[in-house]
């Protein structure tokens, strides 16, 4: 056995990590005691290995880590299992253990000349009674959000239809619930769907899911994301005490997972 | 099809070392964890083909080395490796291992003698397990990993003086490498 193979075996086994021969293991610890130069080498060497393996192993995992993986793969799995392999895409809606559930409130352009809502107006969708709207009934089928789209599908008798006071437009409300993690409670919320026509605001956000900001629900009810997608425009409103956090969760488990399918 | 519990287990239980691995072999947080959550998806996918559990470690290694060399860019060669090091030649090593300098090193090796110095002192990998993921002998996993180590010692050193060397020319390793 030469110096090289000596050091080499020696490193490993101080490390654990020989389990190749393990007569080798002897005949390099001979070797070390026969050879000068080894002598000489093996504590800086021991000292590398030691240093360099505590400095291999110090990354720091990004936080909420686990949480998107565990979010992604069961929802991806639920959806991809159940999504029908027609290219007419079947509204249904995709329940299980982890899986999301999506409820819609739809704001529909019924009457285009009436007066259009306001953000303020909307807001107050998050105290309405889901049980008591009646079912939406509209011209066509809204949309998803795009990044919404691999994680849910909309199920029409979970549309129901929200006429915001002082307004004559009709909006479409869908709740939704979403599972950050298996053996937690499932996040809980709210979609508004409606046209850019219906809305009046001087700032109509021109944002995605992924980057429009967090607001907050006045009085402490929550807190809301309103963005919008060509002719439409979506809002995503969480009700909770930890709203703003939970939502924002949300949203990266949303935008940063990469389903599959 | 795969076990949703199980496949939740497993990712609680070896998340992090496939960010660690990924982060090493990448250099890079984003892509870091591109590539741990294309493993796992991976490892959804090829559920079928895990049968032990308990070489779960080894297995979702693999798949993360096989996604980083298939999303890696083309054209982006690292410096070639000086020739065969001298083995009693050892600087002392700093007092800290700085974590920059330490990743810079390593981007600077040829993928296949990053790998195995990564897996090597991630402490959780013997000879066995590296030889066997890579599919190589040990004699070159042994040839890999003393040259990628002398590469990462130069680079470290505080100061790049090397002692002295006493001649080794002429001696040659007795396990087969490459």
């Amino acid at each position: 056995m030469d110096c090289h193979d000596a050091l080499e075996i020696l490193e490993a086994d101080a490390l654990g990590a020989w389990d190749a021969e393990p007569d080798l293991v002897d005949e390099a610890r001979r070797h070390l005691a026969e050879c000068d130069r080894c002598r000489t080498a093996w504590p800086q060497r021991h000292d590398w290995g030691r240093k360099l393996s505590a400095a291999m192993q110090a990354v720091v995992t990004p936080p909420g880590l686990a949480d998107r993986l565990s979010a992604q793969l069961p929802v991806a799995a639920a959806v991809n299992a159940d999504r029908p392999s027609s290219s007419a895409r079947r509204i249904a809606w995709v329940g299980g253990v982890v899986a999301a559930a999506v409820a819609t409130v739809l704001l529909f352009a019924f009457w285009p000349a009436s007066p259009p809502v306001t953000l303020e107006q909307l807001r107050a969708a998050s105290d309405a009674s889901w049980e008591e709207l009646p079912q939406f009934v509209g011209r066509g089928t809204p949309p998803l959000p795009h990044e919404w789209g691999p994680f849910f599908e909309l199920e029409p008798s979970q549309v129901r239809a929200f006429s915001p006071l002082d307004s004559a437009q009709t909006v479409a409300l869908v709740p939704f619930q979403f599972v950050l993690r298996r053996g937690t409670e499932p996040l809980q919320g709210r979609l508004l769907i409606l046209r850019t026509r219906q809305l009046v605001d001087a700032e109509l956000p021109n944002d995605s899911f992924a980057t429009a900001p967090i607001r907050y629900l006045r009085g402490g009810r929550g807190a809301w994301i309103v963005w919008t997608e060509g002719d439409w425009v979506f809002a995503c409103l969480m009700s909770s005490d930890r709203a703003p956090v939970e939502l924002d969760q949300f949203r990266r488990a949303l935008t940063r997972s990469r389903p599959l399918g | 099809m795969f076990d949703r519990v199980a496949l939740a287990e497993l990712i609680d239980r070896h998340y992090a070392l496939v960010y660690r691995y990924a982060f090493r072999l990448s250099g890079s947080t984003s892509d870091a964890e591109d590539l741990t959550q294309q493993t796992f998806l991976q490892a959804q996918a090829k559920w079928d083909q895990l049968r032990e559990t308990s070489r779960a470690r080894n297995w979702l290694c693999a798949i993360v080395r096989n996604a980083y060399l298939h999303s890696r860019r083309e054209g982006a060669r690292p410096m070639p490796l000086d020739a065969a090091p001298e083995p009693c030649t050892v600087p002392s090593p700093p007092q800290e291992i700085d974590p920059q300098a330490l990743q810079a090193a390593l981007d600077e090796l040829p993928e296949e003698f990053r790998t195995p110095l990564v897996l090597f002192y991630f402490q959780e990998f013997t000879y066995k397990d590296i030889a066997a993921q890579l599919q190589l002998p040990i004699g070159t996993v042994m040839s890999r990993l003393a040259r990628g180590k002398e590469h990462l010692r130069r680079r470290l050193a505080p100061e790049r003086k090397s002692i002295p060397a006493h001649s080794t020319k002429g001696r040659k390793p007795q396990l087969a490498r490459n």
